[in-house]
């Protein structure tokens, strides 16, 4: 496995430099002056040259790429051209927001897809069988930020009983960072949660009909026994690969999500960024999280081989 | 064709819900009940009546007539973009797959350089590059989508190179090119149609949301995602039409093609089929 | 998305040209709180206010946007200010002169006032701010103290300006950001971090002790501050100002209705009449400096050469439908850059008061090329502004105009209107200045920076030349007008729209302060109800 490993990271070198090639080059090609956007009403001519010349946007694009990226293998991102802030304390500040509304999303939709997937597998074509997979349907078929609105009209305007956006930090007030996490964290989940649910009652499903279960069952195992021990650590092999997605689905969904309810996240900055052209900042979140989502497909990768010894890393392809 | 439908019931209903959108789609100019550009202000934000069925928005226009109207861009969209990603990726990866190689090493870091790149913010980027259109946001979709198609088309060319029958064609001195087009793509078509549907449902919703986020069409063509931007201010006021028929709309076309494409994987792919 | 804020910005009004006659007057001399209940107000207390977005730059130097002068006005002070009508008054200088040649202004500075870190406030640390805001490579303040060519510390308490020549709106330019004092100490230490950290820097009636990036910012009482009331109690009366930044004008709106905010000056318009009807808020509003128009590209080659074409589309644009069905009532119908709080405001002119569709039709059949047909660029992600686009467009439709509404990223606009390239017309609107010249001069004068729509006529430069050198306020006014008549209606360099309108909506567990026409709050008047 180790070589396994050692392999794969020697493939994500180059795939690591197209993605900063990528991540540079995206927002260089579209049209739109960071400097005249930072500027606002304000457009001395000579003002804006010193502020070009200040963030090196004066420079050729070559070179722009290589102090660019030179910096950022030291963490070093630069500043922000909008707030002069340097965008690694920028994301960092932004990053717990994120991180609670993400992860308790996640919990949420592993946690739910877990209980109910099982519970629906083991009674397949009872209500509530039939209730979750209407609502695996529904979930991954409703768009989260149409999802949000619904939520923000009812529970937010219409009945007032979460705010309908806004963010307290955790640590200024529980209560009341609570209070505005509800709505964006069930916004965020209800898709993953119903891909999760749908995967874990199919694998359940498939593996409950194995010759194996059979046997064990057979041989006069109580059905709780025969679930919890051989039938979920199987049917968890592939649900595995799907949470591992679904961290990626929920920082994406996170995007909208952040925007929607004006939450503080890096989803937010990532948008609000590239509307305000400031290069800096969006390079960075980009290049961070395709590095992360690529570490992430890795750990899940390696932990479908623990999980099921039968896959032989050796013949993988990447 | 009753044996089929007895025995495939799921594809005949999310067939009939596909088969509504798009006839829905053709047909809008004969069966909205208005123009759906046409503002008249004197009528704006009512509230859903007899005259217009889901109200109307703050410019006088008919929410129900923008709805019926939007399926035309959205399907559009959704077609278009999977045909993009389908057939690039496709391409790329029966090369990759069959050529094998150093184009295959080159070619399938490329992909996972693409896939790195959350979805969602490689699409803004790139319709941000391109200029807020929705043929942009079409490419954008459709190039989001290539890794997955080549990702698939790959894997089973692999697995189909050896098999007896292509291996049969090879020795009697069939061209490359042919084994490709007559041995191995009919048998990968499978999958690829259950997933071209479900990536429809994915391209929708992705438009949805590039549109809400103002990168999508150009006003006044109504879409869903769009109207529901523009509708989603006078949600404070509680009038709350102008975004929930749209919003609507979105969730009976995504679940049409989920639907449809969850019963096509089921019949088609004998694998899956038994499980579930 | 970041559009233009469309607010005011603060320039004064009126050219006193002769000595300030209120030497010494205090800060509320003008302004005693609406509907206050009689007696000393009450003392202490927090208040949350809702804004519209996170500031962004602290440092006056660098800042460029409206949203941070929300906070600057809080924690500094300038050399003048305005009153709630608009009218220059003192502040850190307690009267000035203006030599009758118009090129030297002197100050007289209050002795009394020291930084919040306890620096003194006094005339060199004058000359060491302004000469800071002219020569810092980068300083967005450069162009609006040009004209100065030296700062003169004469005694601690007197300040003299040398212009290079006769200069009226410079005195406008002191009230805002090139006039706000920041003690030198704090920023040396701050360095490139002082524009987001700069903690008890000024001189203000509020110290900022907190900011956190897009979350909260805290402005604590300066229990020194040298401003007094009416009745000679001490300012400010509020202990403690919280800003939230809260991009939803919906979910500020929500704020002040349940309490969790009791401030906010930007309010949707179709809030509004329920914001009036709400028992527990009150709402105050005022004409604004800001104006909103319809940007031409009239450079050569392009379709808006033709000047007639302009004329046309101004004739057939429902200016007050815009503000009725587009606004909702905010602001009001304008046809041209000076607003109706500017001195030199011409309540009779309304070239264009009501739509003119067969006069439309006309000039265009005069042109002779065949039907009107344009691109109107509008910024993407603003479904407000999407509205008043099509509103126009069903309008212009009536006189058989066809515009197609394009819309564009922010970004990118701004791109194309800097290059003059665009295609046919753009939509951004204009903050607004407390002097009609910077509502003007760089807007239609040749070749100035935001002259987006390569507007050049010799007369108007002319003019609003006039307007610049001359310190008689009479003058100014017949200049002002006689070239707002040319680049707004005989040869237009713009459809011109409206202006917009100063809003304060408050909780009635404060008692609010008047709403000033620049759109800022007075924290320093406001105190909480008894």
């Amino acid at each position: 496995m180790g070589t396994y490993i050692i392999r794969r990271l020697v493939l994500m070198v180059p795939v690591a430099f197209l993605v900063s090639v990528i991540a540079f080059a995206l927002l260089r090609l579209t049209p739109g002056d960071p400097v005249i956007v930072y500027a606002g009403e304000e457009r001395d001519p000579a003002t804006l040259d010193a502020l070009r010349q200040e963030f090196g946007l004066d420079q050729p694009l070559p070179a722009q790429y290589v102090t660019w990226v030179t910096r950022a293998i030291r963490f070093d991102f630069g500043r922000s051209i909008r707030t002069r802030q340097p965008v690694a304390e920028a994301i960092l500040e932004r990053f717990p927001a994120t991180l609670e509304l993400g992860g308790i999303a996640l919990v949420l939709s592993i946690a739910v897809g877990l209980l109910i997937g099982t519970l629906s597998a083991l009674r397949r074509n009872s209500p509530l069988d039939l209730a979750a997979s209407g609502f695996t349907l529904a979930g991954v078929s409703l768009p989260n930020f149409f999802l949000g609105l619904v939520l923000i009209l009812v529970f937010g305007l219409a009945v007032r009983v979460f705010p309908p956006g806004g963010y307290t930090a955790l640590k200024d007030d529980v209560a009341d960072n609570l209070r505005h996490l509800v709505l964006p964290a069930v916004t965020l989940a209800t898709a993953s949660m119903a891909v999760n649910l749908r995967q874990v009652r199919s694998s359940l499903l498939d593996v409950l009909g194995q010759e194996y279960m059979r046997t064990a069952r057979a041989k006069g195992l109580r059905e709780a026994v025969v679930v919890a021990r051989h039938a979920l650590k199987n049917a968890l092999i592939p649900v595995v690969t799907i949470f591992g997605l679904q961290v990626g689905a929920i920082l994406e969904g996170a995007v909208i999500t952040e925007q929607v309810f004006s939450w503080p996240g890096v989803g937010k900055l990532a948008v609000d960024s590239i509307a305000g052209r400031d290069y800096p900042v969006v390079q960075a979140i980009v290049l961070l999280s395709a590095l992360s989502f690529m570490f992430t497909t890795l750990v899940v990768d390696v932990l479908y081989g623990v999980l099921d010894p039968r896959i032989s890393f050796g013949r993988r392809s990447a | 064709m009753s044996e089929f439908a007895r025995r495939n019931p799921r594809i005949i209903i999310g067939g009939a819900l596909v088969a509504m959108l798009v006839l829905a789609a053709i047909f809008a100019p004969l069966i909205s009940p208005y123009d759906p550009t046409a503002a008249d202000p004197a009528v704006s934000l009512e509230g859903p009546g007899p005259q217009h069925w889901l109200g109307t928005d703050d410019l006088g226009r008919d929410v129900l007539s923008r709805t019926i109207w939007g399926a035309r861009i959205s399907l559009s969209v959704g077609l278009i973009a999977v045909g993009i990603g389908l057939v690039v990726g496709v391409s790329l990866g029966l090369l990759a797959g069959y050529a094998g190689g150093l184009f295959d090493l080159v070619a399938m870091r490329g992909i996972d350089a693409l896939l790195a790149f959350p979805a969602l913010i490689l699409a803004i980027a790139i319709t941000s590059a391109l200029g807020p259109r929705i043929e942009n946001a079409m490419i954008a979709i459709g190039v989001v989508a290539i890794p997955l198609y080549t990702r698939l088309t790959r894997g089973q060319v692999l697995s189909m190179r050896e098999r007896e029958f292509v291996t049969a064609a090879r020795t009697v001195g069939a061209t490359p090119f042919r084994i490709v087009a007559r041995h191995i793509f009919p048998n990968i078509t499978n999958p690829l149609v259950v997933q071209a549907t479900l990536s429809i449902a994915f391209a929708i919703l992705a438009e949805a949301s590039l549109s809400f986020l103002g990168l999508g069409s150009q006003p006044p063509a109504p879409t869903w995602g769009f109207d529901i931007n523009y509708g989603q201010r006078y949600l404070s006021n509680l009038k709350w039409w102008m975004s929930v028929g749209p919003g609507l709309a979105i969730f009976v076309a995504v679940f049409a093609f989920n639907f449809l494409g969850d019963a096509l994987r089921d019949a088609l792919d004998p694998r899956l089929r038994r499980s579930v | 998305m970041g559009q233009l804020t469309r607010r005011p910005m603060p320039l004064l009004a009126v050219m006193a040209l002769v000595l300030a006659a209120c030497a010494g007057g205090s800060p509320a001399g003008q302004g005693s709180a609406s509907g206050a209940p009689a007696g000393k107000p009450a003392a202490g207390g927090t208040v949350t206010m809702a804004l519209e977005d996170d500031p962004i730059n602290f440092d006056p130097l660098l800042s460029r946007a409206f949203i941070d002068r929300n906070v600057h006005y809080q924690i500094y002070d300038s050399l003048v200010r305005i009153d709630e009508n608009g009218k220059i008054i003192p502040w850190l200088a307690t009267k000035w002169d203006i030599a009758t040649d118009g090129k030297t202004v002197t100050f007289s500075l209050r002795t009394d006032v020291k930084y919040h870190d306890g620096t003194p406030f006094d005339a060199a640390s004058v000359k060491w701010n302004l000469d800071r805001y002219r020569t810092t490579a980068g300083s967005q303040r450069s162009g609006e103290l040009a004209p100065i060519e030296s700062v003169q510390a004469v005694d601690p308490a007197t300040v003299k300006l040398n212009l290079k020549a006769p200069f009226a709106p410079l005195l406008a330019s002191l009230v805002d950001r090139a006039g706000m004092m920041v003690s030198q100490k704090a920023v040396e230490a701050g360095g490139a971090d002082f524009t987001r950290k700069a903690f008890k820097a000024g001189t203000g009636p509020f110290m900022l002790t907190e900011a956190v990036k897009d979350d909260h910012i805290t402005l604590e009482r300066n229990p020194s501050w040298w401003g007094k009331d009416k009745d000679g109690n001490q300012l400010p009366y509020l202990d403690k100002v919280v800003v939230k930044p809260i991009k939803s004008s919906d979910v500020r709106f929500t704020n002040l209705r349940t309490g969790d905010a009791q401030v906010a000056n930007n309010i949707a318009g179709k809030d509004v009449p329920t914001a009036k009807s709400d028992s527990s808020l009150s709402y105050q509003e005022k004409p604004a400096y800001s104006f909103r128009s319809m940007i031409p590209n009239r450079a050569k080659g392009f379709l808006f050469e033709e000047a007639r074409y302009i004329k046309a589309v101004s004739l057939a644009v429902d200016r007050k439908e815009l503000v009725d069905k587009g606004y909702f009532g905010l602001g009001v119908p304008g046809y041209g850059t000076i607003a109706p709080p500017h001195f030199a405001f011409d309540q009779g002119f309304k070239p264009f008061e009501k739509p003119d569709v067969d006069a439309a039709k006309k000039l265009v059949q005069e042109v002779g090329k065949g039907p009107l047909a344009f691109k109107f660029l509008v910024s993407s992600g603003d479904p407000a502004m999407l509205t008043i686009a099509q509103l126009i467009q069903a309008q212009l439709k009536k006189a058989d105009i066809t515009m197609d509404i394009e819309q564009v990223e922010f970004a990118k606009i701004l791109d194309l209107q800097t290059a003059h390239t665009f295609k046919d017309m753009t939509f951004i609107g204009w903050s607004g200045r407390v002097d009609p010249d910077g509502n003007t001069y760089d807007h239609v004068y040749t070749g100035r920076p935001n002259n987006d729509s390569s507007y050049s006529n010799k007369q108007v430069d002319q003019l609003l030349d006039q307007t610049r050198t001359t310190n008689d306020e009479a003058k100014r006014k017949d200049a002002f007008r006689q070239a707002e008549k040319i680049y707004a209606q005989d040869d237009p360099a713009r459809v011109w729209l409206g202006f917009g309108a100063a809003q304060l909506l408050t909780s009635k567990k404060v008692v609010a302060p008047p709403v000033y026409p620049d759109q800022i709050v007075r924290f320093e008047l406001m105190s909480m109800a008894k």
